[in-house]
This record gives structure tokens, sequence and C-alpha cells, in this order.
């Protein structure tokens, strides 16, 4: 096996984040010139290719990666070997032959000897090629006709360069990579490069010119490039240095822009190129980001299609241009509808804002402490971050010290970097802030503590925070609060200019009539394209006899023209009524649609490729889903209830999307069930049944349509959202489903004393209350077994008596822990033997399954070897299909580490049924090439047969391979799980196979929702 | 495959500069004659006009319009390889039908080592069944590019798909989606929509779907081979190719109008939808037992020990020059080119 595979396995194994394989990079001063853009394998493939390319596979390289990742030195030194081991290649052995065949063995050795077979390399620079491999070397791309060689010859482009080149789309020729380096190199070291420049400097290319331009030691304004013109400038940086032509420098700013600008790339599209106006709220921002402006909060509140984002763009993207421009304003983004910005996760906050903030300041020294400071966050290399940053890590740990590190990294950036009397350290940006608000109280609460923390260790920071949550301001601090209106006329003009309203006259018009709401003004536009200019007169005539009315309507009539001239009526139809529902799919269409819209059923798959066109009405939310815009279809709700001729159509819409929704399982199917039966007006406390706080955030978004009074009350008080001041006077129901949710979120971010207080607030309680497994829950995590207990028993009293199985079984399931913690291992047995008879009545085995595998886990804490319940998981487990395993991968898991150890049978069936790749993104077990060549060493010689069965399946024949190019195609074909049964099987060692197993392949279990795994 | 790679991009090229503005006139006319003008796609830049031109006259039933393309467009004789085999076709000594070797080593009829379970669905996919979608992974040097040539031939024979092979590697262009669109959609013979997405990767989504959408309505099926021959692609290509394996994957009508393989180092690539399990496989080393093979079958008759011998000083001579992955198999070529030469000596 080739050793740059070997060093992309190692790295894929060891960084399971990429951001933690580049913040490593960083660190270790080991520049490659390659962004993050796929999952983890495909940047380590290329960053293990990169550090090849450019000869940074080194002993530092190895040591630095040994000292990262210490228990895995081993595989890490075996790596190693194969780049610098220094020990001879080990060939194959060669079957010997009889004495008699000694003269053919001569005669096949010396042929095979003396076989010389040039490289790629080797061809390109000769006689015959040089001339023209050299003069293509500093172009982007050519045309063999058009080019002139370097110097004389009797060859041509068309024979010399097909080899050595691809074929762009246009038809133009570009040189192999490995074949420019070589010539740029050559071209270099004999000081003809200018030569090459100038031989065909009559034909235009971007990429030559720039060469050209570093090569004279013009800096670029990175800041003032387009993003495809920064992507030139990466291209022939890599080129130069690789070729050792050009420093670092550039490129590395080169490639930092364009990492910035992938963040902000959202916001960009956004301001678009028609923003305008803003000039007063512009200001606003401008002097508060410069410190000028107190407090240190601000609010951008406002209402839906106002233009938040783009004027949060607009600022953002201020401050990128002038980071490239003159000395960077330190800022950060973090945007809260990315998963990956978790707000009950301080760390990772700060490990974003410190990896955004190296990205600032990749050319300057600080970039290396940048990096330290997020190894301090990724919680690695600790030694060496603390000597980059000269800091004691023993008196680290608490959130305050961990923002004291930044805080002091930002305080040396101001002193060294600063625009001269800036005295704002950060200017930190939180976007879709409502996400937070959606987690509930405990979320908010661990974010404002994140802030407070920043705000005490930098007092002069600045926050900036846009959501459409109300309200949006943060406790306990002041706030500066803007909020968005329309736009001025000159500002509305000039969008409506850049939108295509060519004519003055009418701009004026419309401006005048409709006000300047950017959506209005977008929706105007729209109009006019779609219906031309005699036709939107008559709209504009409505609009003076309308003037005054309600924004909503004005934007309904605009709309309403819009829809009037889809041509298509099939598609008219499912724009108005049909964007009663907000989902829609084939199946949409055919079981929900088809009726009360008039649609042939049959149409359904055709009506959706039309819907996909319709970029103004609809867009995508996934491959098989399209939703209607949300702005538009909000107000057009309005306009449509008001139409009494459609009532009983989108009566009809409801009911059947009721009856579709219902009888499907899934978390957003319920999103939708629930959605249609509030529109309908149905008495929400039957919801209650159905609720469940997962549907928060696919339900958030209705709260801005025009729900009845009574759905939008009961919707907004599970979401959290609304009046809360009156909590007291709120109805029994309302309260419990509101305190259930807050509840959980602080347990979620792991303060039970403020859940207990939250269920302090009422002491009486529903018949069908969740409430008391809720305080079970609250008071175990409070450590107050016997509170947990006596909530147990009342818990247990109140579903008994109201005949709540799901309750019962979760209570039980929670008996099972308070059991275990007052060492009761009898009472674990029984309450779990309970808790499965309760699973087996609901027809949930999985369930079963799970708490059975809490219950022994309890047991071996105990030493209490449960045999019982032992062979009782094992049994249920192995029962299981290979769906429901897929379902339930983290389930799996738990049982192979709780059962694992000791058990064959569960470790086989998840390695037959699920251990090979399956369609879900994370498997049972890693993909570890290493773990599985040990597991596979310890296969007695008996298994063989059985290893070679296991070769011959993944590719390998014959017998020359070693059992690390075993492990490695095992693993690249997906084949894990035939691996660890093979290994299970054959092991010398059973019960040390298992551990093996367990250790290093089966993945860890994942935590959630604060509920406690043992 | 009666060209190389590099063969048909040369004759491509001389195409396009021979025509230069006259695609449509008397110039190419001359050349291809009226029925290919009356056939060929309008709205092709002048590199695919020509692409496309080629590919037409090499799949007619003669050689005749190849040769005297070549005759015309190449008059001075660069291409002199090209210029050979036009020679061996005039003279009858290559069968305009069967399958040229080009650059691969192994013989026509044992193109690429025991790879029986993988040809098996090769042809149950020529001849219209097999897995919809497949995948085949192999690092640089283990014969993806081998194992195009081998599914055009196969497809070519059976005639139910018209192969689409397309070598894939990053140009630092982010028109290569739109590209990729048209060649299939001129193949599938379909108008499909464009895409407006701006963000390439949104407009790969979306330009796939559309393709999935308007291909059942084709009435020549095609056979897409995407051959990634680098893990980095340019913006949107890997999502292209996920989107249309999703495609092919969840709709039974498209599934008789579009097959999709890739070829791929799948450990440096991350692909989304690939298909399942039993439809990936995974392109091994050559091995001693393959050589082995292969030279029993070109020179047969003798001791199995000296096959075997044989095949393995081969691979142990390959393995102490410590080839880059690029150079393994071509190296590995002439060894068994050189071993054969003895062998046959040796009869």
């Amino acid at each position: 096996m080739e050793a740059g595979d070997r060093l992309r396995e190692l790295l894929a194994v060891l960084f399971d984040d990429h951001r933690e394989l580049q913040s490593f990079l960083a660190l270790e001063g080991m520049r490659v010139s390659t962004r993050p853009g796929g999952k983890g394998s495909s940047f380590a493939a290329e960053v293990s290719m990169e550090l090849r390319r450019r000869g940074l596979v080194d002993e530092r390289l190895f040591a630095a990666l040994t000292r990262r990742f210490p228990d895995r030195a081993d595989d890490i030194a075996d790596v190693a070997r194969s780049f610098l081991g220094g020990s001879a290649v080990d060939t194959p052995a060669v079957r010997e032959l009889p004495p008699e065949y000694a003269d053919f063995t001569a005669k096949l050795n010396a042929a095979l000897s003396d076989t010389a077979v040039p490289t790629d390399e080797e061809i390109a620079l000769d006689d015959d090629h040089l001339p023209w491999t050299t003069a293509a070397a500093v172009l982007g791309r050519f045309l063999p006709a058009k080019l002139r060689p370097l110097r004389p010859t009797r060859t041509s482009a068309v024979g010399m360069l097909a080899e050595f080149s691809h074929t762009a789309i246009d038809g133009c020729w570009i040189l192999l990579d490995e074949v420019r380096t070589q010539c740029l190199r050559l071209l270099w070291e004999t000081g003809t490069l200018q030569d090459a420049l100038a031989v065909n400097a009559d034909l235009p290319d971007a990429e030559r010119d720039k060469v050209r331009e570093l090569l004279a030691g013009t800096r670029p304004n990175l800041a003032g490039l387009g993003t495809a013109e920064l992507e030139e400038y990466a291209v022939v940086t890599g080129w130069l240095e690789v070729a050792g032509v050009l420093d670092e420098t550039v490129g590395t700013e080169v490639d930092a822009t364009l990492e910035r600008r992938a963040l902000l790339d959202p916001l960009r599209a956004l301001v678009g190129t028609h923003f305008h106006g803003r000039e007063p709220e512009l200001a606003v921002f401008d002097s508060f980001v410069h410190g000028v402006a107190d407090p240190m909060l601000l609010c951008l509140r406002g209402p839906g299609g106002v233009g938040k984002s783009s004027l949060l763009g607009k600022v953002l993207l201020g401050l990128e241009q002038a980071a490239g421009e003159y000395a960077a304003v330190p800022f950060a983004y973090l945007d809260f509808d990315r998963a990956r910005n978790d707000p009950r996760d301080p760390i990772g906050l700060l490990r974003q804002i410190a990896r955004q903030l190296r990205l600032l300041h990749a050319t300057t020294e600080e970039a290396r402490a940048l990096a330290a400071t997020e190894s301090v966050y990724w919680g690695s290399d600790l030694e060496k971050a603390s000597a980059i940053l000269d800091i004691d890590f023993d008196r680290q740990g608490n959130l305050a010290a961990m923002v004291g590190v930044l805080a002091d990294r930002l305080h040396k950036l101001m002193d060294t970097h600063g625009p001269a009397g800036y005295r704002t350290p950060l200017v930190l940006f939180l976007d879709t802030y409502e996400e937070v608000q959606l987690k509930g109280p405990g979320a908010v609460r661990d974010l404002e503590r994140l802030i407070g923390h920043l705000l005490a260790a930098l007092p002069d920071m600045r926050v900036i925070v846009s959501g459409r949550g109300d309200p949006t301001v943060f406790t306990g601090f002041e706030n500066l609060v803007l909020t968005l209106g329309e736009l001025e006329p000159p500002a509305a003009d000039a969008v409506l200019a850049d939108l295509g309203v060519a004519d003055l006259a009418l701009r004026t018009t419309i401006v005048a009539k409709f006000g300047g709401h950017p959506l209005t003004l977008r929706l105007a536009a729209e109009a006019l394209e779609r219906t031309g200019t005699a036709v939107f007169d008559d709209v504009a005539a409505r609009g003076d006899a309308l003037a005054g009315i309600a924004i909503e309507q004005v934007q309904g009539m605009l709309y309403g023209r819009i829809l009037s001239h889809i041509a298509d009526p099939e598609v008219r139809r499912i724009a108005y009524p049909g964007l009663a529902v907000r989902r829609i799919t084939v199946d949409v269409l055919r079981e929900v649609l088809a009726d009360p819209c008039d649609l042939d059923p049959d149409h359904a798959e055709l009506i959706f490729d039309k819907l996909r066109f319709e970029v103004s009405l609809f867009e995508l939310d996934g491959p098989d889903t399209l939703r209607h815009r949300q702005d538009v279809r909000t107000l057009m709700l309005r306009s449509m209830m008001d139409e009494p001729a459609l009532a009983a159509v989108v009566a009809r819409v409801h009911r059947r999307a009721i009856d579709y929704y219902q009888a499907r399982p899934g978390t957003e199917d319920r999103a939708e069930e629930v959605y249609h039966r509030l529109m309908v007006g149905e008495d929400p406390r039957y919801l209650d049944r159905v609720w469940d706080p997962a549907l928060r955030p696919l339900l958030a978004p209705a709260l801005g349509e025009p729900l009845p009074p009574r759905a939008w009350t009961w919707l907004s008080r599970r979401l959290g959202f609304g009046e809360t001041d009156d909590r007291a006077e709120w109805d029994q129901r309302d309260w419990e489903a509101d305190a259930e949710g807050r509840a959980m979120s602080w347990l979620a971010s792991g303060d039970p004393a403020s859940a207990l207080a939250v269920l302090a607030e009422r002491t009486e309680r529903l018949p069908d209350t969740k409430l008391h497994l809720v305080e079970v829950r609250a008071r175990l995590a409070a450590k107050d077994v016997e509170g947990a207990a006596a909530a147990l028993e009342r818990g247990m009293a109140a579903a008994a008596e109201s005949d709540d199985r799901d309750t019962q079984v979760a209570l039980a399931e929670q008996a099972v822990v308070v059991r275990g913690l007052r060492g009761d291992g009898a009472g674990v047995v029984s309450a779990a033997e309970w808790a499965v008879r309760g699973c087996d009545l609901l027809g949930d085995q999985t369930r079963g399954v799970d708490v059975l595998t809490d219950a022994v886990g309890i047991l071996g804490g105990l030493d209490d070897a449960g045999e019982g319940l032992r062979g009782e998981l094992a049994s249920r487990f192995t029962h299981l299909s290979r769906s429901d395993l897929l379902d339930n991968v983290d389930l799996v898991r738990r049982v192979l580490h709780t059962a694992g150890p000791s058990d064959d049978t569960v470790l086989h069936h998840a390695a037959v049924q699920v251990g090979d790749q399956t369609e879900a993104e994370d498997g049972v077990f890693q993909h570890d090439p290493f773990a599985v060549a040990r597991l596979l060493r310890e296969i007695s010689p008996e298994g063989a047969p059985a290893l070679a069965d296991l070769a011959a399946e993944v590719g390998l024949s014959g017998r020359g391979w070693k059992t690390e190019d075993l492990a490695s195609s095992v693993v690249r074909a997906g084949r894990t799980g035939k691996a660890v049964a093979v290994g299970l099987d054959w092991a010398r060692d059973a019960g040390q196979a298992r551990r093996m197993v367990v250790d290093t392949l089966v993945r860890p279990v994942a935590g959630h929702d604060g509920r406690s795994k043992s | 495959m009666l060209l190389t790679d590099e063969q048909h991009k040369q004759v491509v090229y001389l195409i396009t500069e021979y025509l230069g503005e006259g695609r449509y006139g008397q110039v190419a006319r001359d050349l291809f004659g009226p029925e290919a003008l009356r056939v060929v796609p309008a709205g092709l830049n002048p590199h695919n006009h020509a692409k496309w031109l080629l590919d037409w006259s090499l799949a007619l039933p003669t050689a005749d319009t190849f040769v005297n393309v070549v005759l015309r467009v190449d008059a001075a004789g660069e291409l002199v390889k090209v210029h050979q085999l036009v020679g061996h076709l005039r003279t009858g000594q290559l069968d305009w039908t069967g399958l040229g070797t080009g650059e691969l080593w192994m013989p026509a009829e044992w193109p690429f080592a025991d790879r029986e379970p993988l040809r098996t669905h090769l042809g149950d996919i020529a001849r219209g069944d097999g897995p919809t979608a497949l995948t085949i992974d192999g690092p640089a040097g283990h014969g993806k590019r081998t194992m195009c040539a081998y599914i055009d031939h196969c497809a070519r024979r059976h005639g139910v798909f018209t192969p689409v092979v397309e070598h894939l590697q990053r140009l630092h262009d982010n028109r290569m989606v739109d590209y990729l669109a048209d060649q299939l959609r001129l193949k599938l013979g379909v108008v499909v929509p464009p895409a407006i997405d701006p963000e390439p990767e949104r407009r790969a989504v979306t330009l796939a779907a559309n393709l999935g959408g308007f291909a059942v309505h084709s009435r020549t099926p095609v056979w897409f081979v995407a051959n990634l021959v680098e893990p980095e692609q340019d913006a949107g290509v890997l999502k292209f190719l996920g989107e249309l394996l999703r495609q092919v994957q969840t709709t039974p009508l498209l599934a008789k109008k579009l097959r999709i393989t890739v070829l791929a180092d799948f450990a440096a690539v991350a692909m989304e939808n690939l298909p399942e399990i039993n439809s990936r496989y995974t392109l091994a080393e050559i091995s001693e037992a393959e050589i082995a093979g292969w030279l029993a079958a070109a020179v047969p008759g003798k001791d199995e020990a000296y096959y075997r011998h044989t095949a393995d000083q081969v691979i142990s001579h390959v393995t102490a020059l410590q080839p880059t992955p690029r150079m393994r198999l071509r190296l590995l070529a002439q060894k068994c080119v050189d071993a054969h030469r003895v062998l046959l000596q040796e009869a």
C-alpha cells in the first residue's frame, strides 16, 4: 500500500473534525493550500497530498502528531516508518524454480532489470517536449495552435502536449500540475522564467498575468478582488510555492480571505447588488462598531422581509473589506442557524471566534498564537499551546479563565495590529438569535453568561445580535435597540432601479403609492416584469384608490398580479390556494392538493417538476420537497382568509392534510399535522396528546401566520415566545407544557436548580402530567436521590390513575436509575422488568432493549452480574431487525459498550447486521484501519481460510498482501463488520478480542437531552 | 475504443481548428457529410461541436468518414500514431468494429485481470439489467481508466445505452457542472430547462434534478461513466454526481434511461447517495495471480511454474522500484511486455 494512503488514513482517523486538523497545521506552522469543503476523509486526503507535494512529511510532522495523540503513538510510528523508515523496500519473496530453469531465470532477471520507464516529468522535460511544456507552464490554459514554443523546435504543440494536458470545457488545454511544477522549477533555476512569460505575451491569460505581478513583487489588494479572481491567485500561488519560486505569504493570505468569504457568502448573496439607503442605521452601526456609542450591545429588530439580514451583511462585508485594506478590525460572526454554533457550548463558540480571528490575521505571527488558543479550546496539545501563549494551564478550566485566554490575544492584537485610535478589541455578531430562544431559557442564559464573561474581560468589545424573535435583547445588559422600518424614497427608488424598473416615473409612482418596504419593492418589480407596464399601470391606479391601506394588502394585491400571470393553470392553483400547505412533495400534490385544487393526481410528478422552476414562489427544501416562500406565503394567507369564496377550498386542503399527515410517523409529519389542526381552529387541547418539544423549531414560523387566536396562544406558550407576564393566570395545561419546556431547557444546560424552580411555580398537577417525570430527572441531576424517589412515587400513582402507559414506562425507566443509585440491585431488576413489560404492551421493542441496557450497566456498577437481565438483553437485542438497528444506531453502540465485553452474540449480531458500511452517516463501528489490523493480527492460524475469503471479498487476491493492506481494503470497501465478525470468530483469545472491538472499534455513545446514560 | 484519450483529444482539436468559423458551412459538409450537419445539436461551443462530430463518425458502420477526417484535418501528418492507425484501417490490418487496445496493456479478451464479478455486473448493465448505480473504488494506478475503456466498449457492443465517459479533474472552472449536464442532455436527446441558481453547489443539484426529471422521456438511454481522476473537483461536481445517483436509485422509470457508474478513490472522495454496498466494487492492485494468468493466456503450453515464477519476478521488480501510483501501472505493463518477450523466446 502506498505511503500516502497510509498518511491519509492516519489523518482521517486522528482528526474527526477538519477544523481541528486545520488548527493543528496552523499551530505547527505547516502551510497547506487546502480549504475545508467536504467531509473529514476528503479533507484529510487533500491535506495528505499537499503535505507530500510540499515536502512536509517529515519527522517533525510525526513528532507533532505523536505529541497531540500520544495514545495513537504506535499507529503514527507505523506510518512514519513507511515514509522515513530507512529500511529496504519490503519486496515480495520470489518462488524458486528447479535448477534446470536457471538459464531462463537469469534471462528474465536481466530483461526485467534492464527496463527503464521514464516518468511523465522526465518525458515532459526532454528535448522534444521542453520547448512546449515550459511555454505552457506559465499559462492557465492555451490553444495549441496559438502557443509559441520557448525555443525553436520541429515538433508540434498538438503532438507534444496532448499527453500532459487536460481539456477544459471550452476546448482549451491545461497543463498537468506535476509537469507544470517541474517546468516552473526548471525555468526558475535556469533564470528563464521571464522568457517563458514573454514568449506568449500576446495571448490573454489571467494566471500568467498574476505570475508576472507576483514575480515583480506586486502584492494584490485582496479585499477589492472578486472571488473568481481570488481563486486565480490561489491557483497561481500554489504553483509558485510548490515550485519554490514564491514564499508562502501571499498564498496564506489568499486562502484565509477565501475561507472567510465562504463564511460570509450567504450574507453577500443577501446584500446583492441592490442594497441602498439605510444611511442612518449604517451610521449607528459605524459609531457602535468603532466604540464611539454606548452601550455594548446592539439589538437589530424588525418585521420579516424588512432587510435585517441585508443590513447585517452590509456591515459585515464592510468590515471584511476593511480587513483586507488596512489594519484589521477584529470581528467574528456566529450564525445560530448552523448546528456547530451551539449556545450551550461556550467553549465551542470561543473556538469559532478564535478560528475566525486566526483567518483574519493569517499572515501575522499572531496566527500561530490564535491557533494555540484554538488548541486550548479543542483541549489538545495543551503543553505546546501553553508554551506559545506563555500561560499556565493549571490555572485554567473555568469559563472565565477560558475567555481570558482569548482576551489576552485580543489585547495583544490591539497593541500590535489595531488601527490607530481604535479601541474596540472585538465586534461579535450573533445572527439568527431566535434559534437560541427556541432552545429555551437555559440556552439563552448560557449564551448570556458567555457574553457576560467576554464583556468583563473585554469591556470595550461590541456585540450585535439579530433575530426574528421578540424581544431580541439580552437581559442583564444595557441594550441599544435598532428597529428597521421602510426605506427612504431615494433608496427605494434606487432599489427598484437595480431590480430592473427602468422608468423613473413608474418608480416614483410605485414608491409614492406603495411605500418603501423591501418586500413590497421586490414584489412590485416582479409583477412588473411578469405583467408588463400596461397591466401594472392598472395596479398602480388601484393603488391610488387604496392609498393608506395596510401594507400587507398592498403586497397581497401585487402578489395577486404575479399569480394571475402564471401561464400554467396547474402551477397557479398550487400557488393559490395551494399555499395553505407549507411543504409540497409529489405525494402531497397527489393526496392533499389534487382534489381541492382541481388537479389531475396522475400529473403530480410533472407538476412538481414545473414548480421547481417557479423560484419566486417556491424554494427547495431538500431534493424531494418544496416550500412556499415564507414571506409571500404569510401575506397571502391573510389575503386568502378575506376571500369567502376560497374558504371552503382552503378548509378542504387543511382537512386532507390532517388526514395525510396523521397517518405518518415522522417528527416533520407530526409538525404538519399540528399546524393544519391549528389553522382550522381545532380545540388545541387535543394537540397536547401529540405535542413534543421536538416540534418547536418546525412550528416556530407558524407564529407569524394568521392563526386563530386560541391556536396562536396555545402555540406561543409551547414555543416559549410571546407575553409571559401573565403566566400565573394561564390554565394548568398551558402552564405545564411551558414549564416542561423551560425545565428541560435548564436541565440541558446543566442547571437542575433552575429546573426545579420552574416546577415549583405551581404545586398542582394534571392527572396525565409529565412534570413528575421531569422532576425525577431534575432531582437526579441535582443528586437528590431521595427527592427523586419521592417524585417517582407521586408520578407512578398519577400515571396509574390516568392509565397513561407511556408515562408509566418512562417512570419505570427512571426507577431503574433511582434504585441503582440507592444500591438496590433487586429493585433495579424489578423496575427494568416492569418497564420492559410496558414496552412490550406499547409494542416498542427497541425501548425495551434501551431500558435493559441501562439496567445491566447499573447492575455492573453495583457488582451485580445481573445474569437474568443480561441474557434477556442479549436475546432481545439479537432479535432486533437490521432496520431497527439502523434507526437506533446510538442504542446499538450503548448495548455493545455495556454487554459487548462479556457477550459475543451482541457484537456478532451488530457486526453482521450493521457493521458494514450503511446508508447512515456515522455507523456503529469506526472506519479505523489501524484498529481493524490489530484485531485481524490476533486471529489464530485456523482462521487463515476465513481471512483469505475476507481478502478475496475486498478485492485482494494472491498471497502477497499484508494484514495492514487487508485492513485498509476492508475499511475502504465498507466491510468493517465482516472483519469484526471474522476477528471474533477466529480470535486466539475471545475475551481480549471482544474488549479490543468494544474499546477501539465501536464508536462512543452520544449523550442526549440531559438524560443520564451509564 | 479506437483512439486513446490523447489521440481523441488531438483529433478533436485539429477538427476544431480546421472548421474554424465554418462549423455549419461547406467545409464541415465536405468533411462529415450533410447527414452529420443535420443531426448535430445546436448551441455547442466549437470544441464540443467538433467532439460530437468525431464521436458521430466513430460510431458509423464504416471507417470511411473517420479516415477522410484524419487525412484532411492533419494533412501535415502531425499525429503520427493516428496516421498509422488510419493506414492499418485502409489496408484492413485493423478491424473497424474491434476493440483497439490503445494504451491498455492487456489483450482485448483479458482487459484487466480477474475482475469477473465486476465484469458480470457491467455486462448486466450493458444489456439493460443490473444495478442502476454502481461505484468502482480504486486509488490512482489501479486501473480505473482501463475500466472506463472496457465499459465504453461493452456499452457500444450491446447497444442498449450510449456511453458518456468523462474523466474529471479540477480545472478551476465553475461551469463544469453545466458542461456535464450538457453532455448528458445531448446524448439523452432531451430538452432540459437551465438552472438559474448562481451558487455552483445549488446549481449542481438543480441541474441534476432537472436532468433526472426529463431523462425519463429520452429515446436514447445513456450510461454515464464519471471517472474522478483526482479527489479534488470543481465546485458542484460531487453534488451533481451525488444528486444523479440519488435520482437513478429512487426513480424506477429513470433507471431505464440513465445508468451511472462513478469511479474514484472513494477513500479520498466524500460523495452522497452512494449505492448499497453490493453495488460498490473495489479495484485491488494487480497481483501475481492475474499476471500469471495473462502470461498463460498469451504464451500457452508451458509448465505452470514458469508463469508463477515470472509473475513473481515482475511484481518483485516493480515493488523494488517504488513507483508512484500513477507510474505503477505503466511500469507493470512494461515489465509484463518484457517478461512476455522472454517467455516467447523460450518457446
